[in-house]
């Protein structure tokens, strides 16, 4: 928590929703499915987590960030500040969503919506492995966060960012890579099982289609809503700035 | 007392402090041995630079025209006594000369220019003087 | 004295467009400078170098003894900025933000804060993005004046604000500048405002600096020269060595505007041209625009 604590979190609460429907929603999907399409639910939410902290430099406006770099505050501070933040409340949720598993609080979750779905769905919501979604959720979308802080800062310093975020997204899908492989559960409930390397490709590889597909689709968004004049990264829209 | 300034008419504004603190001394609204405002109620008052009323108090202090006593400020000292014809001439000058400017622009004789003075000179005086005569 | 504020050759390129280009300006100590030019000629993106807001292309700043781009949080405390722009976070309540504000500067003056809440109508439970432009700039000048600057940058601070309000604004700052070694610097192209409270000026256009001066000296020493036309020949001589800004005729006059005026030069054009000439005083805004507007004839 620093000085700018208040200043920021409101900022948050907006996309703290939408974060937590997306984890939700994501939540579920991943005890109840059984295809080979969580690959790609997976890479949304990373996509999601990644997102996330820029969301809240953006929805800052441009002014605004002026009014934080003119008070006595260490300018880092004030770039890190959404980012320590977001940092905060996604540790608090993997912790809430951590403590739900342990304590079985998602299995009666789940048992109560059984009507809605197929016979012995239940069974197989037993059977899931809670590490592993808990890992996929969390982990990748943190380290992407500061990945991403520290290339806004390259971005500012350099403004050729152009092969850093190559090398962000190359760095993402091989975390993303990693991170599947380990945990890869044996368990009934996933569709995944444990293989050799080119199946897990396979079986990865919408995923990561996704989250390039993602990630493509997304800068083109963003590109064209800063030509219409809406700003993710205050510094990088100086140049049109009054001269 | 009482300090009109127009600052944009071109003249310095210490200068004008200085011109309208002996204006108020030739009208009698103060008199050797008053209190000047500080410098800062002044400035205030008149959204002016304090160093601009440093300034003219400087001025109107080499002229020994105030005195500045020591944690009590400034005070109209004897000497403005004595600024009566010099100072009179002083002001007079500026208004005379801004008049005879303009009747130059304007391609006025001297007669001509004399007589508007004169015109002037009457509408300003007393009616109640009028009347007695 | 020192300087508050140096700037050596101060650039700032966006692409290939100069908003700033090599500007060299001093600003002593307890000054109150102000900084005029048109529109768009870079005053901001000056002020905004001036406070590590944005960093220079090339040249340098120092500001308060340290380079503005890397000076420490403490000394931009020190610092008052009001900028153009509204940009005091619009979803915040006015009291939150004052307190939020506070907490930053160790300085706060609290006497002073309670003395400006009612001139300045701080209704705490409002939120900011339902103030008027003027009450937001009205809330951004409380914050500044109530801070304890040394160094106060105000960027047109008085748009938005009503007859009344600029009145009092110049008293304020004329508070402000009684304290001491406190140095003010005010942008603004309204010019007749900054004319009672400027000690220097200086004057910007296309992010160049065109003129630094003590007020005092400039209307001492700009004058404008009014004589009969068929006398410009004998003048000439003499009007040159105190540099023209600016001629032009009309009908059978010829205005001259010089920039170094002095009485010696005066005693010797009334000879040459046998007292026909009218030597007339100028004020900020005609100075300013024999200055500016010269220099952009050139440009053109």
């Amino acid at each position: 928590m620093t000085r700018l604590t208040p200043f920021y979190y409101r900022r948050l609460i907006p996309t703290l929703l939408v974060w937590l429907g997306v984890l939700g929603f994501v939540l579920l999907a991943e005890y109840m499915s059984r295809s080979r399409w969580d690959g790609l639910l997976e890479g949304v939410l990373v996509f999601a987590g990644i997102d996330m902290a820029s969301k809240v430099r953006a929805s800052t406006p441009r002014e605004v960030m002026e009014y934080l770099y003119e008070l006595p505050v260490d300018r880092r501070a004030i770039l890190f500040g959404p980012y320590q933040l977001s940092m905060l409340l996604l540790l608090i949720a993997a912790t809430f969503v951590f403590l739900v598993e342990i304590t079985g609080a998602v299995y009666v979750l789940v048992y109560g919506m059984r009507m809605l779905f197929e016979d012995g769905f239940t069974e197989l919501v037993y059977h899931a492995q809670p590490i592993r979604p808990w890992l996929n959720l969390f982990a990748a979308p943190i380290v992407s966060f500061w990945l991403s802080v520290l290339l806004s800062r390259w971005w500012q310093k350099t403004r050729s960012m152009r092969s850093y975020v190559g090398l962000y997204w190359f760095v993402g899908v091989v975390a993303f890579l990693l991170l599947s492989t380990p945990y890869e559960s044996s368990s009934a409930s996933r569709a995944r099982e444990p293989a050799d390397l080119p199946d897990l490709w396979l079986h990865n590889l919408p995923g990561v289609a996704a989250l390039i597909l993602s990630c493509w689709m997304i800068s083109i968004f963003r590109r064209s809503l800063t030509s219409k004049g809406l700003e993710f990264f205050p510094v990088q829209q100086e140049a049109e700035e009054e001269t | 007392m009482h300090i009109h300034l127009n600052p944009s008419s071109g003249v310095p504004i210490y200068r004008q402090i200085t011109d309208e603190v002996k204006v108020a001394f030739l009208r009698g609204s103060i008199r050797p041995g008053d209190r000047m405002p500080s410098v800062r109620e002044l400035a205030g008052n008149l959204g002016i630079n304090p160093t601009t009323v440093v300034k003219a108090y400087d001025q109107l202090e080499n002229e020994s025209l105030i005195v500045r006593r020591q944690g009590q400020g400034a005070f109209v000292a004897d000497g403005m006594q004595l600024i009566h014809p010099q100072a009179l001439s002083n002001l007079m000058t500026q208004a005379a000369r801004q008049m005879a400017i303009e009747g130059r622009r304007l391609g006025l004789s001297e007669i001509e220019l004399l007589a508007f003075l004169q015109e002037e000179l009457a509408k300003l005086r007393p009616r109640s003087k009028e009347k007695k005569k | 004295m020192n300087n508050v504020l140096e700037a050596k050759g101060l650039t700032k390129l966006y692409g290939t467009t100069q908003a700033v280009a090599g500007l060299d300006w001093q600003i002593p100590q307890g000054s109150a400078c102000a900084f005029l030019g048109p529109n768009g000629s870079g005053k901001s993106t000056t002020l905004r170098m001036c406070l590590g807001m944005t960093p220079a292309t090339r040249g340098t700043c120092q500001v308060l003894g340290e380079d503005a781009w890397a000076m420490r949080p403490q000394t931009r405390g020190r610092i008052g900025y009001v900028s153009e722009q509204p940009i005091l976070p619009p979803w915040m309540l006015v009291g939150r933000l004052v307190q939020f504000h506070a907490n930053f500067y160790p300085n706060w003056d609290s006497a002073r804060e309670k003395k400006l809440r009612d001139l300045f109508e701080i209704r705490d439970k409002e939120r900011i993005s339902n103030l008027s432009k003027g009450q937001h700039r009205r809330l951004m000048l409380f914050l500044a004046l109530c801070q304890g600057s040394d160094l106060l940058l105000l960027d047109e601070p008085a748009s938005g604000l009503d007859v009344a309000a600029r009145r009092q604004l110049l008293s304020l700052l004329s508070d402000f500048l009684a304290g001491d070694g406190k140095t003010l610097v005010v942008s603004t192209h309204i010019v007749t405002d900054i004319e009672r409270i400027a000690s220097d000026v200086a004057f910007i256009q296309a992010g160049r600096l065109l003129e630094c001066a003590s007020l005092d000296d400039l209307k001492e020493q700009v004058k404008r020269i009014r004589l009969p036309r068929d006398l410009v020949l004998r003048a000439e001589p003499i009007l040159n060595r105190a540099g023209i800004l600016d001629e032009e005729t009309n009908g059978a006059q010829h205005v001259v505007t010089v920039r170094e005026f002095s009485d010696d030069l005066g005693h010797a054009l009334q000879q040459a041209v046998d007292n026909q000439a009218d030597v007339l005083n100028l004020s900020l805004e005609d100075i300013y625009l024999a200055i500016v507007g010269n220099k952009e004839a050139v440009v053109q």
